[in-house]
């Protein structure tokens, strides 16, 4: 299924969209872009004149899109488990410990910025 | 001279290590497993003993945790969790290995007075043996691998116990835990988190353990600890000169109570012996060495209790601690 905000990617996620009142396919590229979607939106059908619903509009997507976008994010990531012990990684985010030294190859990916946040390199 | 104070605002060093075993999950509740860990340490070290924590009573577990050589931690795991200890009384050294912590292995000695370079010694010796023997959890670019990522590297954990009274009182103490943050070291209280230090006692240690060696990590927290140790002699100057007669008095009462008091609680008696241990630094009353430190640890309850069966209620407690504390005061004043 094609990506229904640029047409041109595969969808890989369902979002929530104010703007079309329902849930929508759309790619990873599109997911983080929801103001880029209003602007397009409303210059196009409305022009000037409702500047403050435009605003509203896009105030309400964007403080909807980072909790769904986190939300998507968690619920693809809580599928990596290590190999030898099984942890998940949902539960390093809830407890900050890890379940075996192998959990450290697992999980590289998304440790490597938190561990360049502790130790400064 | 000013060697000698910086000797008595230095109470203990630590050094730790955090080690696991490959590919094993850190909370194992496997039967025996660390078993052959205290074997190899007790082969390779003379006078270690170990034991279960299943095994020690609740009493001497509280005790053991108010002197900080066990942690909640390891006293919770009583599935598998052991420790491996040895003293030595010349050296004024504790070594205590505790198997089952957070980590699989956490390696920690102490001394007294600053000695962070032979804590690092033992505590490597430790560690070499138990490396020989058992494949230990490590990679070339994160180091030794730990149940925390915030102890990858070195895995080490250098530490200087401190008596910081004037840096206390002035609330300095706080800039100065501002600013070490950004030189990834941390300051805070013996009993607990923030600038709050019962006893004004506050545990001074390096922050991150990857990036650094073990080496660079000690001299670090040496250099710092000796800065701050400056800073809290020239205030303590400072406080008395400005109120020479005020000091003095709270010091003296302090004395009084400590030497007259029928019964006395560990909070009120740990107050009283941080001013006396000021008036000791200041010169204005004197004791033999390292008598004042010790009885920080020996006036707490549980120890307390395990050194007398009939110190089961508070007030008991008291009694026995009030008469220890005047026992000690009169034999060792200079």
């Amino acid at each position: 299924m094609l990506c229904e905000l640029c047409k041109k990617n595969r969808a890989t996620i369902h979002k929530l969209s104010p703007m079309h009142g329902r849930s929508i396919a759309v790619c990873s590229g599109c997911l983080t872009k929801p103001q880029t979607v209003s602007f397009t939106v409303t210059s196009t059908n409305y022009g000037i004149g409702i500047g403050p619903t435009i605003t509203s509009i896009e105030k309400t997507i964007t403080s909807f899109s980072p909790s769904i976008s986190s939300l998507h994010q968690q619920s693809i990531e809580k599928n990596i488990v290590c190999t030898n012990c099984a942890y998940e990684l949902s539960a390093f985010k809830k407890t900050s410990k890890l379940g075996c030294s192998v959990c450290y190859t697992t999980f590289k990916t998304q440790l490597a910025p938190i561990i360049k946040q502790i130790h400064g390199i | 001279m000013k060697s000698q104070i910086i000797d008595q605002l230095i109470i203990s060093s630590r050094v730790r290590f955090a080690r696991n075993l490959d590919s094993i999950p850190f909370k194992t509740t496997q039967q025996n497993v660390f078993e052959p860990i205290s074997i190899t340490i007790k082969q390779k070290n003379t006078g270690f003993i170990s034991c279960r924590i299943d095994q020690l009573s609740d009493k001497v577990a509280h005790a053991l945790y108010e002197q900080h050589l066990l942690s909640h931690n390891i006293l919770s795991n009583k599935q598998n969790g052991m420790i491996v200890t040895h003293e030595d009384k010349e050296k004024n050294r504790r070594t205590c290995i505790m198997l089952g912590e957070e980590d699989h292995i956490r390696i920690q000695v102490i001394e007294l007075g600053l000695g962070l370079n032979p804590a690092h010694a033992i505590a490597k010796k430790i560690s070499n043996d138990i490396e020989k023997s058992h494949k230990i959890a490590h990679t070339d670019e994160l180091g030794y691998l730990t149940s925390c990522p915030t102890n990858l590297g070195t895995a080490m954990r250098a530490s200087i116990m401190m008596f910081l009274p004037a840096l206390t009182k002035t609330k300095q103490i706080e800039k100065i835990i501002n600013n070490l943050r950004g030189q990834r070291i941390t300051i805070r209280g013996v009993h607990g988190e923030g600038s709050q230090a019962v006893g004004y006692m506050y545990q001074i240690s390096n922050q991150a353990c990857l990036g650094l060696t073990e080496e660079q990590i000690i001299e670090k927290v040496a250099e710092i600890t000796t800065k701050i140790a400056n800073l809290e002699i020239q205030v303590q100057q400072d406080i008395f000169t400005s109120s020479p007669d005020e000091i003095t008095d709270q010091i003296m009462r302090s004395f009084g109570i400590l030497s007259h008091a029928h019964m006395i609680s560990s909070d009120e008696a740990t107050e009283h012996l941080a001013w006396l241990k000021l008036g000791h630094c200041l010169g204005i009353i004197k004791f033999k060495p390292r008598v004042l430190d010790d009885l920080f640890f020996l006036i707490q309850p549980a120890t307390i209790s395990t050194q007398n069966e009939r110190a089961e209620s508070p007030q008991t407690r008291d009694k026995i601690r009030a008469k220890k504390i005047s026992t000690v005061l009169r034999t060792s004043r200079i």
